[in-house]
C-alpha cells in the first residue's frame, strides 16, 4: 500500500511530560484519514511535528516521498495546511493576502484561487480580520487548496463553524479530493462529520497512537454484546478485549474490541451465551475505546 | 522575488513608523544646528556649543530609539499568529529569518540615508563658531553602525521574547546591578574583563561606545 505520509517514532516533550511519544502514523495515498483523540491527546502537536513547525526530539517523517525532517520546506510546498488557528497576516485585504501567499508556491493557480474565492463568497477588498468565522475558515481552506497540493493536513478545520458553513467547507474539501485524488489527514472532534468522509481512522490518547485502521475495520472491530453469563467469566481468557461490562439483571452489556464473526460460538465454551451483537457507530466505538483506557488509568492510579 | 515581497509587506504594514523615523532622522541635524544658533544668540551667555552638544546627544538617542523600534516590530505578525502562518510557509527557518532581517535592513537604510544627507547639507550650510567642528561623515558612519547593531539586537530579542522592550530593560537592569557589584570591587577580576570587553581597544562595541555628536569641539 503506497503511503502519502509516514511517520515513525515521533517524540516531543512539553515541559516534563510527553506531548507525543513514539508515535507512528501511516496515511495511505488517496485516503481521507481522520485523526481522533480527546482534548490534550497531542493531535495538534502531532500535525505540527509532521510539518516541522515544532521540531521533534526524535523520529522520522516522510511526506509524498520527501524526507520532511531533512527538507521541511520542500515537504511543506507539497502540502496544504489548515491550522487550528489560521494566524495569517489578517490586516491584509483578502485579495492582497492571496497574492502574498501565491509568492511562496510556484504551483499556485490564480484562476482556481479566484474561482474558489467567488464560490466561497469572500470579498476581495475586506481585511481578513473583518471576515466572519465561517468566511475565515473557508479562506484558510482556499489558501491550502490553491496550489493544488497532493496532501492536505487539516487541524480541526470546522471547529466553531455553524452547520451551514461546516457543510460548505466539507463539500469544497471533498470536491477537491474527488478532482485531484489528494490525500487528507484531518483531525476533528466532530466525529459524525469524520464518519461521513474518512476511510481511515487513527485514535490518539496521551500522546500515543492507540488504534489505526480502516474505518470499516475499526467499526467492525468494536462491538457491543448482550450476553448471559452462566457463571464467573475470566476476562483474560476471552478471545477479545473486554472494554466495559455493565450488569442488567441476568444479562450483561459488554463492549469488546477485537470482535470477529464466529466468535459467538466460541464463547459457548466460556459459558457465555450471546443474545445480540450490536453494531456501533464511530462515535460509540471511539467512546468505548477511550473509556476503557481512562478506567484502566484510573485503576492503575 | 521573495525579498521584494517581504520588503513590500514591511512597507504596507509599518510605513507609519518608517515615515516617522525618516522624518525624525532627516530633521535631527537641522534641529541640532538650530539649537546651536539659538544658544549663540542668547543674552545670558549660555554656551551655544554646550546646548548643541546636548542636542547632539539627543540626536544620537533618537537614532538608537528609531533603529530599536524598527527591529522590535519585525515579528509583530508572527507573534499575533502564534508563528503558525510564518513557519508553515515553504521556507526553511533560516530563509524566513534571513528574508525578514534583510527586508528590515532595506527600509532602515532609508532614514539613515536621509540622516546622512541632512547632516552633510547642514554642516556645509552652517557657520560654526570658532573651535566647533561638524563631523557629518563620522556621525553618519556611527549612526549606521548603531542602527545595524541595535536593529539586530531587537530583531533577535523580538523573535525570542514576546516583550522585547521588557527583556531589554531587564537585561539592562542586570548589567547595571552587575556593574554596581563590580564597582564595589566584589569581583575585581571581572571588573577588568568587563571593561576590556566593552571599552577595550579590541572591543567590537568600541565604535558604538565612541559615538560622535554631529557638532563638537
Amino acid at each position: 500500500m503506497p503511503l502519502a505520509l509516514r511517520a515513525r517514532g515521533l517524540r516531543r516533550r512539553l515541559g516534563r511530560h510527553f506531548a507525543v511519544r513514539d508515535l507512528s502514523l501511516s496515511v495511505p495515498a488517496g485516503a481521507v484519514y481522520g485523526l481522533l483523540g480527546p482534548n490534550g491527546a497531542g493531535k495538534t502537536t502531532t500535525l505540527r511535528l509532521l510539518l516541522d513547525l515544532v521540531h521533534p526530539e526524535a523520529g522520522e517523517v516522510e511526506i509524498l516521498g520527501v524526507d520532511a525532517r531533512r527538507l521541511p520546506a520542500e515537504a511543506r510546498r507539497r502540502v496544504g495546511y489548515v491550522p487550528e488557528r489560521p494566524g495569517m497576516p489578517d490586516w491584509m485585504p483578502v485579495g492582497r493576502l492571496l497574492r502574498h501567499h501565491a509568492v511562496f508556491y510556484p504551483s499556485w493557480n490564480a484562476d482556481y484561487a479566484e474561482e474558489l474565492r467567488l464560490r466561497m463568497n469572500i470579498p476581495a477588498d475586506r481585511a481578513a480580520r473583518h471576515l466572519s468565522k465561517g468566511q475565515a475558515g473557508k479562506l484558510a481552506l482556499l489558501l491550502a487548496l490553491a496550489h493544488r497540493p497532493g496532501l492536505l493536513i487539516l487541524d480541526e478545520p470546522t471547529d466553531g463553524l455553524d452547520p451551514v458553513a461546516r457543510r460548505d467547507f466539507t463539500e469544497l474539501l471533498m470536491e477537491y479530493v474527488a478532482d485531484s485524488h489528494a490525500t487528507v489527514l484531518v483531525s476533528s472532534h466532530i466525529i459524525h462529520e469524520l464518519e461521513r468522509m474518512a476511510d481511515w481512522i487513527g485514535v490518539m490518547d496521551e500522546g500515543a497512537m492507540v488504534a489505526e485502521m480502516p474505518l470499516e475495520a475499526f467499526r467492525g472491530h468494536i462491538k457491543r454484546l448482550r450476553v448471559v453469563p452462566a457463571g464467573e467469566v475470566d476476562a483474560a481468557a476471552l478471545p477479545f478485549s473486554l472494554l466495559s461490562r455493565v450488569r442488567r439483571g441476568r444479562e450483561e452489556l459488554w463492549s469488546v474490541r477485537g470482535w470477529e464473526p464466529g466468535m459467538a460460538a466460541a464463547l459457548e465454551g466460556h459459558a457465555v451465551q450471546v443474545r445480540e451483537v450490536v453494531d456501533l457507530d464511530l462515535e460509540e466505538c471511539y467512546v468505548e475505546l477511550l473509556r476503557n483506557r481512562t478506567e484502566a488509568r484510573d485503576a492503575a492510579a | 522575488m521573495l525579498l521584494r515581497e517581504f520588503v513590500r509587506v514591511d512597507w504596507e504594514r509599518r510605513r507609519g513608523l518608517l515615515l516617522l523615523t525618516s522624518a525624525a532622522f532627516a530633521l535631527g541635524p537641522v534641529i541640532a544646528l538650530a539649537l546651536l544658533a539659538s544658544g549663540r544668540r542668547r543674552p545670558d551667555g549660555m554656551n551655544g556649543v554646550l546646548l548643541s552638544q546636548n542636542a547632539g546627544v539627543l540626536l544620537m538617542g533618537m537614532v538608537c530609539l528609531g533603529a530599536m523600534a524598527w527591529g522590535a516590530g519585525t515579528w509583530a505578525d508572527e507573534r499575533r499568529g502564534h508563528w503558525i502562518y510564518g513557519l508553515s510557509l515553504p521556507l526553511s527557518r533560516v530563509h524566513l529569518f534571513g528574508l525578514r532581517y534583510a527586508a528590515g535592513l532595506v527600509w532602515l537604510a532609508v532614514p539613515l540615508l536621509l540622516l546622512g544627507l541632512s547632516a552633510a547639507l547642514v554642516s556645509r550650510a552652517a557657520e560654526l563658531p570658532a573651535g566647533v567642528y561638524a563631523y557629518p561623515g563620522a556621525f553618519t558612519r556611527w549612526a549606521a553602525l548603531a542602527c545595524w547593531f541595535l536593529y539586530t539586537l531587537m530583531f533577535v530579542l523580538a523573535a525570542r521574547f514576546e516583550r522585547p522592550w521588557t527583556s531589554l530593560l531587564l537585561a539592562g537592569f542586570t548589567v547595571v546591578m552587575l556593574g554596581t557589584l563590580v564597582n564595589f570591587g566584589v569581583f575585581p577580576m571581572l571588573s577588568g574583563m568587563v571593561e576590556a570587553v566593552i571599552f577595550g581597544s579590541a572591543s567590537p562595541l568600541k565604535p558604538l561606545v565612541d559615538g560622535l555628536p554631529l557638532f563638537t569641539f
